[in-house]
């Protein structure tokens, strides 16, 4: 049932590019310009997320899919970082007596809590650094060509009225 | 012990980039110190991608260099996705106004390779016929106000670096027209050249540009395995014999340097003459240089005219490219020296400096 410490996360669906890769998915923010890659877990949550299903369900549906016990902190895991990235409809919290803080637990037993032990990637979303792919377009010339209807002394284009063509 | 000869970073890009345009690339036989020497290069030139293609089965995927390479085709695969709502548009804002173009270069040939996102494009390029050049290029603006890059073409000798005369350009035109075809990219109907005119068309750019790029002999080397049963040789080496020759010149470089299948529907005349003796050095220089426009300084030389101590660095870069300078002479690809191609062209250069500053200053 859908309650505060277990609410019912919604993917964002709109203007996303998403790819599906071998043992990971890529998206595209077309709003913000951002890319982002998510591992094997990480999508598996995010493709869970519809607005009905809960952080319990989602952890319930994980726990089948991946023949390994799946705990609701895993699932937090995921949703915190989706969330810090756009990629839930609606901004999502974990509620503070839950948090590690909150709960006084060491990181280490939160992760053997959360079943690292056996073997389930941790679910990691990161932004991806964009390379400039200027490298394989045209070369850009300085903004005033100089050589106006003859060839640009840059890059060989003509140049027409200050611009390469 | 006989100790292993260096090889150069061309060479390594070379190694890295042979036959990676298969589905499943050979084995790469390569040190993790090679490995990271042609990592940058590989990235400067926009092979990045095919790097990871290359590496990502063997041990050297968990080398440290390996990162930047997976990084790149994580990004140019998302690129690509990207990529084909633009095209959409494009292809749809030309239907809208009754316009015919064929997508050339980049995106077309990215179709080819085993997923889009290996070879990456930073525009669209397309051919229009002359007389619908000015309304397309019209209806276009809103699109590129928008970012997307779009390279619109009416000349065939626009493309290949070449004047040719209007009638023989629209002639060349027409018959690329006429042998096009329709494909499918993700959804759209694109229209693309023959094999035989896109083979033709980018071994010319790629020795207009002097070769400068891996990724485009990897263009060709693709082109050509994926088509290479079902060539009209004859059609596409044209009736120029000087054309002609230079294209196979093209074609034995991905061969020889990128292990391209042999063509034994090549005619025989070709087959068994050897390249140039200076070509594949000069190719591999090129390679070798930290950015593909090496060749171009972004900084002007007027502004290294005050700094004489920069004046070799400036003209160590402009120096001209053997293989560019002698496509842009229409000199022959045969074994005599290439110096006075390289004078012309530096006195070119000069003469078109010393007429762009007159040009200025008055």
């Amino acid at each position: 049932m859908k309650t505060d410490t277990n609410p019912a996360p919604r993917a964002r669906n709109e203007n996303l590019v998403v790819k599906e890769l071998a043992n990971e998915a890529l998206i595209y923010d077309l709003e913000r310009h951002t890319a982002h890659c998510l591992n094997h877990t990480a999508f598996l949550v995010w493709k869970q997320c519809d607005g009905t299903r809960t952080v319990s369900d989602i952890a319930a549906q994980l726990t089948t899919e991946l023949a390994l016990p799946v705990g609701d902190d895993l699932i937090w895991v995921a949703l915190e970082q989706l969330s810090k990235d756009r990629l839930l409809a609606e901004s999502i919290k974990r509620p503070r007596a839950m948090t590690m803080a909150g709960a006084g637990v060491s990181r280490r037993r939160m992760l053997k809590r959360m079943g690292i032990a056996a073997a389930i990637a941790v679910p990691v979303v990161t932004s991806l650094v964009v390379p400039p792919v200027s490298v394989h377009a045209s070369v850009a010339c300085p903004p005033a060509c100089t050589v106006a209807g003859g060839e640009c002394v840059s890059c060989g284009k003509t140049c027409i009225s200050g611009t390469c063509m | 012990m006989q100790r292993r000869k260096e090889k150069s970073c061309g060479e390594l890009v070379a190694a890295m980039l042979a036959k990676v345009w298969r589905n499943s690339p050979p084995k790469l036989e390569l040190s993790v110190e090679e490995f990271g020497r042609v990592v940058p290069l590989l990235l400067k030139s926009g092979a990045g991608a095919l790097g990871w293609w290359r590496v990502r089965d063997s041990e050297l995927r968990n080398a440290p260099p390996a990162i930047e390479l997976h990084n790149a085709y994580r990004h140019f695969t998302l690129l690509s996705c990207v990529s084909e709502i633009h095209l959409a548009q494009v292809v749809a804002s030309f239907r809208a106004i009754g316009v015919e173009a064929i997508l050339i270069k980049g995106r077309a040939i990215a179709s080819v390779y085993p997923e889009p996102g290996l070879r990456p494009y930073a525009d669209f390029d397309f051919c229009v016929r002359r007389e619908q050049y000015e309304v397309a290029a019209k209806n276009l603006r809103e699109l590129r106000e928008a970012g997307i890059n779009i390279d619109l073409h009416f000349s065939f000798g626009g493309v290949i670096g070449k004047t040719l005369d209007p009638k023989t350009d629209a002639c060349e035109i027409e018959d690329i027209f006429a042998r096009s075809h329709i494909i499918n990219i993700a959804g759209s109907r694109v229209r693309v050249p023959a094999a035989e005119d896109h083979l033709r068309l980018v071994c010319l750019h790629l020795l207009k540009h002097g070769c400068h790029s891996p990724l485009w002999l990897c263009d060709v080397a693709a082109l050509l395995e994926s088509h290479s049963s079902s060539l009209n040789w004859e059609r596409m080496l044209g009736t120029d014999r000087r054309f002609a020759w230079a294209i196979v010149c093209v074609i034995k470089l991905a061969q020889q340097l990128l292990g391209a299948n042999e063509i034994f529907e090549l005619p025989i005349e070709y087959r068994k003459k050897n390249l140039p003796r200076w070509l594949k050095p000069a190719v591999l220089k090129q390679w070798k240089l930290p950015s593909p426009h090496s060749h171009t300084d972004p900084q002007r030389m007027s502004s290294h005219i005050l700094h004489p101590t920069k004046w070799r660095e400036a003209l160590s870069v402009r120096w001209s490219n053997p293989i560019q300078a002698t496509y842009y002479y229409d000199g022959a690809f045969n074994d005599f020296p290439r110096l006075p191609f390289l004078i012309g062209d530096g006195l070119s250069r000069v003469a078109h400096f010393i007429i762009g500053r007159s040009r200025c200053i008055l």
